[in-house]
């Protein structure tokens, strides 16, 4: 019963949810319903009516009753394709909306938050269950049929009650007394009753089967897509598989998933036809003996023959609402089941609150910050990345960062840019904890090229403008500092052109020039700081040569971080910082770091030496 | 022009032939039983309907037959229970057709993984060969309603319809010809306006599938963990969110468009059911004025009729579905056809042993491009030899050591191993003298040891897995790892695996390398995210990784080119210089200007810290 409540609790925020999205499709889908449960029973009353009149052999009055039958279905008949038109782009633009929602969500929560691997397995599931039991627009459709059984099974109970209430014609003997008021809502309550208890034993005793089975079959499939999407489907691991001869490996592992999921699913149809089966079965008896009941009041003179099709008609209603009504409630309680973490997932709230203070404009640049004593450990882990670091950005410096892999350089960047939260210590903007501002005011003064920057399948102005708006001139110039006009004005449509072959035709750019226009969209922002991450890694020494000699009249104006694995890239910064171990171990310029024979020494010798 | 040339290398397959190919298949994978299945439905289909359309007839003869009461009530309740059990039956065995179907489709998967696996990779790898892997894989992975499972279904309710049709056809006839005549015009009248709304709709089906298909697409981007960042750092939220909801309103205002049609096609339905309805009342009710027919019988045309337009509906549906999915079929069978297996090819003579490489006026050129990547390319690596591999971005490095492991055949020329050319030896023996590591860096989502000795689990050397890590440099980190080796990589399929950083997973794809021992070594840029540190470490060690095999190292860092016996500068396609390091930099030309614009910021310093 807790069960149940909790199950509409979540059933009607939902509803809730579609109704706020569009106010149409509720009443649309409610007129609807009344308008076939209409149909149904005019049909059934006027062809009583006219086979009654057949029999008696008035054919004029069967001609109208005729008529009238079929003009009501016409009517009836026009006015649902009318309605119903819109049905299919409503059902579409919910069920799609649903992911929008889930995005909503996804995009407002912390960055810190979706990096969790629970965060990204309750999205993964959400999605994955509404692609496969369908979403909202299920969700509608079943308790529309809910609602249209429960319907259903008054107008028809009050007729068969009706049909029991009728009395026989005296002096049948045992048929008659069968056929009496008394024993006929006996006999009907008896089969009612044997009907339900048949069903509900059947569907729990399936239903518990079924959920057994599912509960113990778990990551099959993951797995499956998994290898069609990222192995099969992936066109950088063909050449892998191919020269290190993992055929057979791969085939043998995707062979041994596939067994299991046709066993699940092989199970599964099983037990739903079990369950179908004894549905049915216990339908079928049902049927007869409903079918009985109405011959046995036609037998004993109570009805005539047209009001036996009427009654017979209505006890065939009876028996398809139970069993829509059972059936419709199960597929409710699956939908609503899996979509409780859809919505755990929109209750989900940010671990940190969010500022609200807006950071103040300024056309001189002057945004200081600093970092003061901040620690940090990812969340889930134990191992610090940083320790301890105190530091203060030289405003309108350039500021290189260096240090070896896993020394805590990116997340360095990542504490700055706000994408996660010092554990110790605080970051201030002009000695404001960071905290404090708007978040998205705050990140507005950074243009940042991470080193796994990405750029979408649409058009180069679009990966460029992104989230702000389209200036043109802004864009070539932006373009012309990054040195990719050249690239783009080659391109077939110039700024409207569409990158990679993901949605559009559009061109395949190599790793250098993707990163050139990384670079672009960066500078287009406008941002004080300018933060660039590995940045030359995928371009030829002539590429990475442009680069450093246009550093500085890309980043003029603006405080600028430079974080890079070549050396070289270190003359051309006034400060460098370098990272061990999470912690700045050296500060100061190429010169005196050199002479001071530390870690950059070294690292600046290991290049170094091969270009003497 | 050139997307023309591409729809039309599609092989077309023979209507009979994709059908014959279907139930073949279903008989092979799902036994003979399948095929009684789908029988057994197709006939119980046909009954099942006629007897429900003959039943208020049948109860109605009954009741009005004038028997006993106890008799009257026996029949209709034997009647009632004829029409249950046969109605059992039927949903019994749809069941078991629809099981037996969705099977198929899992069980022709290994089929279709065992083609991608096996066939050649330069095929699968070109645009032709992506674009073909992807319409072919709709046939099993795009759910219930496309491709194989639907196909098959399609031919049975062709079948099921068909005899139905005929059986009601012939019931209606024997009364009246004219009114069959009526029944036909009139649901052939019915199919016209549906097929025309269908054709409307399908008009704007391509529209459609292309919001879908950036809907998917952004679907897919915007979850991705990494993107977070950008997203969050350029307010691309603002864009996606509006973007989606864009493409939502021009998809449903689309489908709109379409059920108008549909709309517009089902009144017509509506009214052209009533003419026919009025027609055949009439017509029944003055037969039964004039004495010519019963209560029972007006009620079972009353249901025949009713029946017969289901019929020819089902009939016109089920052809619909199956030129939907010839398209589908046709694909995959194209896929399924393409590229090349083959068999029966000697191996390398001298396995495991040092090779001369040779290329000789070697082109390649990639399908649908107008311009050769490698040109008239001569080029000699002799055994034992250590090659440096430069030039600008697209110069054609990568695509080089394609040709050189046998993964691309060039387009003319060709590519000899020990005198032996490749395309005359098997290329799986061929593959096996080769390990690579390919620039971009990528790992499967399984354990680490998988990803670098390639076999399944517990079938690795431990040893030699533990020797390659370290000599990869990796291993100290392998040992900070939950579950050491047993680590899965990523999180696709183990909540607790993990993301190596960049520097790393380079680390891995060496490691991987080293454990296959193969007696030549390929490294496309194998340091770009090493730190200084680790970069120089690798160059130090290089000597005793690549000993006593042929190695060829592919680098920007010029420094790399020092420790190389012969350095090969590509330009456009072609050697444009080569020698070792101190030769070119004597001759001047384009690798000595590169390389002083590398060294020109180290050099400056040193300059700069002597002064």
């Amino acid at each position: 019963m807790r069960e149940l409540k909790s199950i509409h609790k979540m059933g009607f925020r939902l509803l809730k949810m579609i109704h706020r999205e569009d106010s149409t499709i509720i009443p649309l889908h409610l007129l609807e319903l009344c308008l076939s449960l209409a149909q149904i029973y005019a049909g059934l009353f006027l062809t009583a009516g006219l086979i009654d009149a057949l029999l008696t052999g008035a054919y004029a009055e069967a001609a109208w009753q005729a008529g009238y039958l079929l003009g009501a279905n016409l009517l009836l008949g026009l006015a649902k394709y009318l309605l119903r038109r819109r049905f299919q782009s409503l059902g579409t633009r919910l069920w799609l909306t649903f992911y929008v929602w889930l995005r909503e969500k996804v995009f407002a929560m912390d960055y810190e938050s979706m990096e969790k691997p629970e965060v990204a397995e309750k999205i993964l599931f959400s999605e994955r269950t509404s692609d496969m039991y369908g979403g909202l627009d299920n969700l509608l459709n079943h308790y529309c049929n809910i609602l249209q059984s429960i319907l259903n099974l008054v107008l028809s109970v009050s007729l068969v009650i009706h049909l029991c209430l009728t009395r026989p014609a005296p002096g049948l003997g045992l048929v008659g007394g069968l056929a009496a008021p008394g024993p006929s809502l006996a006999l009907f309550a008896a089969l009612l009753f044997g009907m339900c208890a048949c069903s509900w034993r059947a569907f729990s005793k399936y239903a518990a089967k079924q959920l057994e089975i599912f509960d113990s079959h778990t990551g099959v499939e993951e797995r499956l897509s998994y290898m069609l999407n990222n192995v099969y489907g992936n066109e950088k691991a063909g050449k892998i598989i191919r020269i290190y001869g993992m055929e057979d490996m791969i085939l043998e592992n995707t062979a041994q998933s596939n067994q299991k999921s046709r066993d699940y699913f092989a199970k599964m149809c099983d037990v739903g036809n079990a369950a179908n089966d004894a549905n049915n079965l216990v339908s079928s008896v049902f049927a007869v003996g409903a079918y009985l009941l109405a011959a046995l009041k036609v037998v004993a003179g109570a009805v005539t023959v047209g009001a036996f099709t009427r009654y017979a008609g209505a006890l065939n209603q009876f028996g398809s609402a139970c069993f829509s009504l059972i059936s419709g409630h199960g597929e409710l309680r699956k939908v609503c089941t899996t979509m409780e973490d859809f919505l755990a997932f929109l209750d989900m709230e940010n671990p940190h609150a969010s500022g609200s203070i807006p950071v103040e404009k300024r056309d001189d640049g002057e945004y200081e910050l600093a970092f003061e004593n901040v620690s940090f450990h990812y969340p889930g882990s134990e191992e610090p990345v940083l320790k301890d670091v105190s530091f203060k950005l030289r405003i309108r410096g350039k500021l290189a960062v260096v240090g070896r892999n896993g020394a805590g350089k990116t997340t360095f960047i990542k504490l700055l840019c706000r994408l996660y939260e010092p554990t110790q210590g605080r970051i201030t903007l002009n000695g404001t904890d960071i905290r404090k501002y708007d978040e998205e005011e705050y990140r507005r003064i950074f243009g940042v090229v991470f080193q796994d920057f990405k750029l979408f399948a649409f058009p180069v102005w679009e990966n460029l403008a992104a989230g702000y708006e389209r200036q043109d001139d802004r864009i070539w110039r932006a373009l012309e500092q990054a040195d990719a006009a050249e690239l783009v004005r080659n391109m077939d449509k110039g700024l409207d052109t569409w990158l990679y072959k993901g949605v559009e035709d559009g061109v395949e750019i190599s790793g250098g020039e993707a990163q050139k226009l990384a670079l672009a969209r960066a500078l287009y922002k406008d941002a004080p700081v300018v933060i660039l991450d590995e940045p030359t890694a995928a371009l030829d020494p002539k590429a990475e040569a442009f680069v450093y000699e246009r550093f500085g009249q890309m980043t003029e104006g603006r405080t600028s971080i430079y974080i890079s694995h070549r050396m070289s890239s270190c003359r051309f910064c006034d400060e460098i910082i370098v990272f061990e171990d999470g912690k700045i171990v050296e500060q100061g310029d190429h010169e005196t770091l050199l002479n001071a024979g530390g870690s950059y020494a070294r690292m600046w010798e290991a290049q170094a030496r091969y270009y003497a | 022009m050139k997307r023309q040339k591409d729809a039309e290398s599609v092989k077309k397959y023979a209507m009979w032939d994709n059908c014959r190919y279907a139930f073949r298949h279903l008989r092979q994978k799902e036994g003979a039983g399948a095929l009684a299945v789908c029988g057994g439905d197709v006939s119980l289909g046909v009954l099942l309907p006629f007897l429900e359309a003959a039943l208020a007839g049948a109860v109605a003869a009954i009741l009005v037959s004038g028997r006993q009461a106890g008799e009257i009530l026996l029949l209709a309740a034997g009647y009632v229970a004829l029409l249950q059990t046969v109605r059992f039956l039927q949903g019994h065995l749809r069941r078991q057709r629809v099981k037996t179907l969705f099977l198929l489709r899992i069980d022709m998967g290994v089929d279709f993984f065992r083609k991608t696996v096996w066939m050649d990779g330069q095929s699968l790898e070109s645009a032709q060969g992506r674009k073909k892997w992807q319409d072919a894989m709709r046939n099993l992975y795009w759910g219930n309603n496309l491709g194989m499972e639907a196909y098959t279904k399609a031919w049975c309710d062709l079948l099921l319809q068909l005899m139905g049709l005929m059986l009601y056809g012939v019931i209606v006839g024997r009364i009246s010809l004219i009114l069959l005549v009526v029944l036909i015009l009139q649901t052939l009248l019915v199919s016209y306006f549906h097929t025309k709304a269908g054709k409307h709709a399908y008009g704007l089906e391509n529209e459609i599938e292309k919001k879908w298909g950036t809907f998917r697409y952004l679907r897919q981007e915007t979850v991705v963990p990494g993107n977070g960042k950008d997203i969050r750092m350029y307010r691309m939220d603002k864009w996606f969110l509006g973007l989606f909801r864009r493409l939502i309103d021009g998809a449903c205002a689309l489908i709109d468009r379409q059920q108008t049609g549909h709309m517009a096609a089902g009144m017509a339905e509506n009214l052209l059911t009533f003419a026919r309805s009025a027609i055949v009342y009439g017509w029944l009710i003055r037969e039964m004025a004039m004495g010519n027919m019963t209560l029972p019988s007006f009620l079972l045309y009353v249901g025949i009729v009713a029946g017969f337009g289901a019929w020819m509906n089902g009939l016109f549906e089920a052809w619909r579905q199956i030129m939907e999915n010839e398209k589908i079929l046709d694909d995959y069978r194209d896929f399924m056809d393409f590229g090349m297996v083959e068999e029966g090819k000697p191996g390398p003579e001298r396995p495991g042993s040092i090779h001369e490489i040779r290329f000789e006026h070697v082109c390649f050129r990639y399908g649908g491009s107008d311009e050769d990547t490698i040109r008239d390319l001569n080029l000699t690596i002799r055994p034992g030899e250590r090659l440096a591999l430069v030039g600008l971005n697209g110069a054609g490095k990568t695509t080089l050591i394609k040709l050189l492991c046998g993964l691309y055949r060039p387009t003319s020329g060709a590519v000899y191993l020990d005198g032996k050319n490749i395309q005359s030896l098997d290329q799986r023996a061929v593959f096996r003298e080769f390990a690579v590591v390919f620039q971009d860096v990528f790992a499967f989502s399984f354990p680490l040891a998988d990803n670098v000795s390639c076999v399944d689990c517990g079938r690795e050397d431990p040893h030699r897995l533990r020797e390659s890590l370290e000599k990869a440099g990796l291993w100290e980190r392998v040992q900070t790892l939950p579950r050491q080796t047993r680590t899965s990589m990523n999180k696709d399929l183990d909540e607790a695996g993990v993301t190596l950083s960049g520097g790393e997973m380079q680390k891995l794809m060496l490691a991987r390398a080293l454990y296959k021992d193969a007696p030549t070594v390929i490294l496309d840029e194998p340091t770009a995210a090493l730190d200084p540190i680790a970069e120089s470490e690798m160059y130090e060690k290089y000597d005793e990784l690549v000993q006593g095999r042929t190695a060829v190292f592919i680098s920007h860092r010029l420094s790399s080119t020092r420790f190389c016996d012969r350095i090969l500068f590509l330009e456009k396609g072609r050697v444009a210089e080569e020698g070792t390091h101190e030769e070119l930099m004597q001759k001047g030309g384009s690798y000595a200007e590169l390389f002083a614009l590398q060294a020109r910021y180290y050099r400056e310093s040193r300059e700069a810290a002597a002064n």
